[in-house]
């Protein structure tokens, strides 16, 4: 333990004392130190407007990636079972996918307004788009002996059982199960694009949420308060990325052996 | 229902090159057959086929009765690493549409019989080999099939290990007069555990050789004459190949 926290403390301590460093070369009109955000920060929590940002962009974040898990991950499997499924898809998935997602932010508010809905299914989108194609991958590369393990297990009298019901268990223990840490990995690498398009649309297009404070921050030219939220979307994307960690650690118990 | 009887046909099976040409034999209910041969001969090819993985080129299998069950040990067990013991288990009663309550129980019941007892939340990879092994084993028994067909179940794992799972196996085989079907590249496997072993080889692989053997399940000890006369025709016939 003493060890992680050494080896943890190093870098942090040393990022600290170089950001001082700038601070004082720069100037509090240009950089503030460390010690004058901190101080912001610990103000800003106990500042229920702040909070409310915060939680604001959390339940963004959130919803974002939840439902990028909801639709694609699912989405991606069916690719990977069903050859005709994927034949249709595929090439629109692919054609798609280089696109930098950010750019249907305008698109989006045009059609769903101001509201939530716009900046959710923009996390949405780049996280899914992420997920879904991991998703199919892993499905299409899965070592083929789990498939004839599986089609082994088969009961001999039940052939004539309905294909569906067949496919809908094969998803369920075997492709699914499979392909979940893979899914995980892809939503934990996606979370800081999923922080950084979250932060594109609630710089302009909304009252509410860190990327409000932030620009809002930088008009008044409240440093502190900038860098308040700035370091407040940072632990955003640090959380999603442990809990996605997290996620992929309990999903391979003892590796995937 | 115990026992199954095999009979296949001219069995033949290409890939990009030929692998099994006009393989044929019978296997009687309750009895064992061995297979044995080099690796890359075709061994787990005929299992699949006789498990219905696959269907070969030509030729037939018919068991009878016909809607007997039959079950396989893949090699290297086939096991889902996702899913821990008890659930590995649970499986094939699943898809057999067996009720919850019924399925724990006889879940349980593998597990001790299986000597697994206590181990149900571990996953295979938090098992050993012979664990492992122990669990396939298991998961292929809890259908309750009338054929057991097994491919180089013994072959990962440390000689004293695999001592006790030869006679597991052979327990298992006498108690519940199952019909079985096994591959390894070991002779002294063979001759332990098949009835009946089969030796293979050539290009494209066919019956070297087919030699009844008593002495099954019954006795290890390589000095004793029948076996060791055995076990050197399984060695002629490997060697005459060609
Ligand atoms: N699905 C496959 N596609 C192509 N070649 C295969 C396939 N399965 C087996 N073979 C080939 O068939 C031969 C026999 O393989 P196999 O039945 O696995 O042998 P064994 O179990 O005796 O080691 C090998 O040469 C192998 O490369
Ligand atoms: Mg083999």
């Amino acid at each position: 333990m003493p060890r992680r926290i050494l080896r943890l403390a190093l870098p942090v301590g040393f990022s600290i004392l170089m950001w001082q460093i700038s601070a004082l070369l720069l100037g509090p009109r240009l950089l503030p130190g460390p010690l004058a955000v901190a101080l912001d920060f610990f103000s800003c929590l106990g500042d229920r407007a702040f909070l409310k940002d915060f939680s604001a962009s959390a339940l963004r974040a959130g919803a974002g990636i939840a439902l990028a898990l909801a639709i694609p991950f699912p989405l991606g499997l069916a690719m990977g079972a069903s050859r005709r499924l994927d034949a249709l898809l595929s090439p629109i998935v692919f054609l798609t996918y280089p696109i930098p997602k950010v750019l249907l932010l305008p698109i989006l508010l045009v059609l769903l307004g101001m509201g939530e809905a716009p900046k959710i299914l923009l996390v949405a989108v780049t996280v899914g788009y992420q997920v879904l194609v991991v998703t199919r991958d892993s499905v299409l590369s899965l070592d083929p002996r789990f498939l004839d393990s599986f089609q082994s297990l088969w009961p001999r009298g039940r052939e004539a059982h309905s294909k569906s019901f067949r496919r809908l268990m094969l998803v369920w223990h075997v492709l699914g199960p499979a392909a979940l840490p893979s899914a995980a990995t892809s939503v934990r690498l996606a979370s800081g694009t999923a922080v950084a398009v979250l932060f594109m649309a609630e710089s302009f297009a909304t009252q509410r949420g860190l990327g409000y404070v932030i620009i809002d921050a930088w008009g008044l030219m409240d440093l502190p308060r900038m860098f308040s939220g700035i370091l407040a979307m940072g632990l955003l994307g640090a959380f999603f990325y442990s809990l996605a960690n997290l996620a992929e650690r309990r999903l391979v118990p003892g590796g995937n052996a | 229902m115990p026992g199954a009887q095999i009979e296949a046909r001219g069995l033949a099976k290409s890939f990009q090159a030929p692998v099994l040409e006009d393989v044929s034999f019978q296997v009687r209910p309750g009895r064992s057959l061995a297979l044995v041969g080099p690796s890359g001969c075709g061994k787990t090819t005929i299992l699949h086929i006789l498990a219905g993985l696959i269907s070969g080129d030509s030729g037939q299998v018919e068991l009878s009765p016909k809607e007997a069950g039959r079950s396989l040990v893949m090699q290297d067990h086939g096991l889902f690493p996702w899913k821990n013991a008890a659930r590995n288990l649970e499986l094939p009663l699943i898809l057999a549409g067996l009720a919850p309550g019924e399925r724990k129980g006889r879940v349980a019941a593998m597990l001790q019989s299986m000597g697994l007892a206590g181990l149900e939340r571990r996953y295979p990879s938090q098992m050993s080999g012979g664990q492992r092994q122990r669990l396939a084993l298991g998961r292929a028994l809890i259908g309750r099939p009338d054929l057991l067909i097994l491919d180089e179940p013994f072959s990962a794992i440390d000689a004293i290990t695999r001592e006790t799972l030869q006679e597991l196996l052979v327990s298992l085989w006498k108690g519940l007069g199952l019909t079985i079907v096994l591959a390894t590249h070991s002779i002294d496997e063979a001759i332990f555990l098949g009835d009946q072993v089969l030796v293979l080889g050539g290009r494209p692989t066919r019956i070297l050789s087919s030699l009844d053997n008593p002495v099954a399940g019954l006795d290890r000890d390589q000095n004793l004459p029948a076996i060791m006369e055995l076990a050197a025709r399984v060695r002629q016939a490997l060697a005459a190949r060609v």
